[in-house]
Parts: C-alpha cells; sequence; structure tokens
C-alpha cells in the first residue's frame, strides 16, 4: 500500500510481477489510522507492516521491515499464532 | 501517529487496488492480511 495512483502501482506490479494486490491510500486515511504515515500531510508512508488476524485485530504489528527477509518473517510468525 | 499495536481493532479501509477494482476490510473476514506499505511504487520492498 502506499499514496501512489493505481497506474503507478500497475506499473510496479507489473514488472515484478507481484502475486498480492497494490492498493492506492491516495487520501492517505487508511495508511494514518494504522499508524504507517505520520499525518495527513505526510508525503509518503513508512515502510512498517500489520498483520490483521481473522478476528479483526491486530495480530502482529512490524514497525521495522526489511523488504527482502520480512515474507519469511510474517510466514514464521502465521505458524506460530 | 504510532503503529498499531497488538490486540488492536484493525480499522476498516476502503482502497483501489492496482486494477481500478475497489479492495476493502470486508473482503478479509474471518481470514489473515498482511497491510505492507512502501513508500513509493517501484522501490525495493
Amino acid at each position: 500500500m502506499s499514496f501512489d495512483s493505481p497506474d503507478a502501482n500497475k506499473a510496479f506490479r507489473d514488472k515484478f510481477d507481484f502475486p498480492y494486490d497494490l492498493l492506492s491510500d491516495t487520501e492517505k486515511s487508511a495508511s494514518v489510522a494504522y499508524g504507517a504515515a505520520a499525518g495527513m500531510d505526510a508525503e509518503k508512508p513508512t515502510r512498517v507492516s500489520v498483520l490483521i488476524g481473522p478476528d479483526g485485530t491486530i495480530a502482529k504489528a512490524y514497525a521495522s521491515v526489511k523488504p527482502a527477509e520480512h515474507p519469511d518473517q510474517v510466514l514464521a510468525d502465521l505458524k506460530s499464532l | 501517529m504510532p503503529l498499531l499495536e497488538v490486540g488492536e481493532k484493525a480499522p476498516s479501509f476502503s482502497m483501489t487496488n492496482h486494477d481500478g477494482a475497489n479492495v476493502s476490510s470486508g473482503d478479509f473476514a474471518g481470514k489473515y492480511v498482511l497491510l505492507w506499505w512502501y513508500p513509493r511504487a517501484d522501490t525495493p520492498g
């Protein structure tokens, strides 16, 4: 998720063939609500992630994300939840 | 605003995906879903 337009996200997704949705938070409201952006005047969100559980609460929050390692980290956490 | 913490209620969301389709939190009811932010498209991660 980012503040980019759907077109920019589509180009990004096509380039790397990501198998998941890239979402445009152009209004910044979701990013701010989750604490992934400092405020409505932020130019870009921070590189963080949250895992939402089946009950609709935050199951894991990752304030520091290393992109190359993050998928394995989340998959390992899912196995332990 | 700090990142939400474990146990807090996940705010509902509704956004447009790369194909122009709407994706909302309700689509994932009862499932795990990872929201992963990146500063800008076509930056690493």
